[in-house]
């Protein structure tokens, strides 16, 4: 069917999207500081719906779907993702977290020569592989690149060394797994950190509840850039 | 059993027999009884406001549909006929009715009052399949410019809309030119504008304001300029948004003002503005639109003013227009039948 919403056009509070994994931590201690309860969902690691604190969490991935189709009013998503998943405008990117810094990159084995770019010269073409098949188009496309995509869901990291991919595209953060398996960072294709999405009929139908989130965030924020 | 001609999800030829493809669905009686008692409603709103119902082929040339823009509008189906031309199921009404006024109906002297009820097909993006085959009605009124005729059309909607069961929807107002006027009053450079705009276009916010962070540090805007280009695509709401404008950009807001100023209680009960709000489409030029329900996650329809597509077909007529997904409508009728049910009950326990 087209466009159902459930558990949060029911809700008359805001429904919030948390991101499993990584950005966990940082969204939930971020709710904390601005006054969100958020214990029961720190202590039950495996619940994903919290009706009386108006939470739920899902795949990062999954954020922007839940967010888009209106299962939740707002999300947490890192920027990566957002790219990768939501469709123009399929939901509002309304401000910029801060937390869950990290950039997409282009690497590859370590040499002299880049492969991506011998690739190039000897195939006109260069197979790249990435949990990120949109993003890694987008950039060969930006870059004037022909490449092959081969779509991979994890240890990305193997692919270039055993010889299946020239290069991969994907999240750098320290750089350390990349160079415990012998890849270097050829290339910063787009900084990345934790946003706040809304989905656009939240936005209109529960707007004071959504501009009082934001205030509240950014005012959060502002404060932390203000003492560090 | 692998079958090339099998699609993904179908263990056989003889499932396949069975099923409809992906996007596309039967309507069965007990639905249909509540959608044509719907459109009925929709019809006699539309006839007694004088807007005559058209009807257009579900074929079009791509040519022709590609005067709107085939991006935008993402035909699902392009098809070739016997004679090698290239053919699409239509992805929405605006440009075939645009087609027809330029053409069929070029001897008659405007306005065009038209409206119509027709299945629109469009491919689908992203993680959510949605319908790729859905009904469509709407009406277009060309050959009038200016914002009186977008608040006729705005009148019309609402009309329409409040002769089904549907309540508790809200209109979501904006103008396409907002921002590209915003940006020419307050002397941005010219080539750093499209970038902008289409961060505005995306609705990424961040975006928005890293874009005008870079042009800061480049020395190409002031501090206050980007300050007043952040804070005014980001207002939304009611008669509030018009007050306390920098005084270079009021006038980029006076048709809005206008409309809102101009508007029949009950429309601007339903009205939000929102300067940020620009849609997707390529053909919209001024006044857009977009209809929320509390009950859906998505739009059920929107509109906009369009004064440069009929242009595109040799006769230069202003036009503005709206469309909503009867499906949509539907669902949101039956949520809201269901609530009102629910706070009956409510109301008669205590």
């Amino acid at each position: 069917m087209s466009g159902l919403r459930g558990f949060a056009a029911r809700s008359k509070n805001l429904v919030i999207a948390i991101p499993g994994g990584n950005l966990s931590r940082d969204a939930l201690g971020l709710l904390e500081r601005i006054g969100h309860q958020t214990d029961e969902m720190v202590k039950n690691p495996r619940r994903q719906l919290f009706p009386e604190l108006g939470l739920m969490t899902m795949r990062p991935s999954d954020v922007i779907t839940y967010v888009s189709a209106g299962a939740a009013d707002v999300g947490i998503a890192g920027k990566d993702v957002i790219a990768e998943y939501a469709t123009d405008g399929a939901v509002y990117e309304i401000l910029d977290l801060g937390f869950g810094a990290c950039r997409m990159a282009l690497a590859t084995r370590e040499g002299k020569d880049n492969p991506v770019d011998a690739a190039m010269t000897r195939f006109g073409v260069a197979r790249i592989g990435s949990k990120y098949p949109r993003t890694a188009r987008a950039w060969a496309y930006r870059t004037g690149r022909s490449i092959e995509v081969i779509e991979l869901k994890g240890s990305v990291e193997l692919a270039p060394i055993v010889g299946l991919v020239d290069g991969i595209v994907d999240i750098v953060d320290t750089g350390r797994t990349l160079a415990e398996n012998g890849l270097i960072e050829r290339e910063t294709i787009a900084n990345s950190s934790a946003r706040l999405v809304v989905n656009p009929t939240s936005y209109t139908h529960k707007g004071e509840l959504i501009e009082r989130f934001n205030s509240a965030v950014q005012a959060e924020l502002d404060r932390e850039g203000d003492s560090s | 059993m692998t079958d090339e001609a099998t699609p993904a999800g179908a263990t056989s030829g003889k499932d396949l027999a069975f099923s409809t493809p992906p996007g596309l669905r039967d309507m069965l009686p007990d639905e249909l009884s509540d959608v044509t008692r719907l459109l009925t409603r929709f019809r006699l709103e539309l006839e007694s406001r004088h807007y005559s119902e058209l009807h257009t082929p579900a074929l079009e040339y791509e040519s022709t549909i590609a005067l709107g823009g085939l991006e935008s509008t993402q035909p699902a189906f392009p098809l070739i006929d016997a004679e090698g031309r290239r053919l699409v199921l239509r992805p929405d009404m605006t440009i075939p009715t645009a087609r027809v006024i330029a053409t069929r109906l070029r001897h008659l002297e405007p306005p065009f009052r038209l409206y119509y009820v027709s299945h629109v097909y469009r491919g689908t993006t992203g993680r959510i399949e949605q319908p790729r085959e859905f009904l469509q009605v709407g009406a277009e009124l060309v050959g009038l410019s200016g914002p009186d005729s977008t608040l006729e059309l705005l009148e019309v909607l609402v009309a329409a809309v409040d002769a089904t069961p549907l309540v508790g929807y809200r209109i979501v107002l904006g103008d396409a030119q907002l921002l590209p006027a915003i940006l020419h009053a307050l002397k941005v450079p010219r080539k750093d504008r499209p970038a902008i705009t289409h961060e505005l276009v995306t609705r990424d916010y961040v975006g928005l304001r890293n874009q005008l962070d870079r042009l800061c540090e480049q020395g190409s805007i002031s501090a206050k300029v980007q300050r007043i280009i952040v804070e005014t695509v980001s207002r939304r709401g009611g008669e509030e948004v018009f007050d306390n404008l920098d005084e270079r950009i009021v006038a980029a807001t006076d048709s809005l003002r206008q409309i809102y100023r101009d508007a029949t209680p009950n429309v601007r009960s339903k009205l939000l503005i929102d300067f940020g709000l620009t849609r997707q489409l390529g053909y919209y030029t001024g006044e857009v639109f977009e209809v929320h329900h509390p009950a859906l996650g998505q739009a059920i329809g929107g509109g906009g003013r369009y004064d440069n597509l009929l242009e595109r077909f040799n006769r230069k007529l202003p036009a503005v227009g709206f469309g909503l997904q009867v499906e949509r409508l539907h669902e949101a009728a039956r949520a809201d039948d269901e609530q009102r049910k629910a706070t009956f009950l409510t109301k008669s326990v205590t």
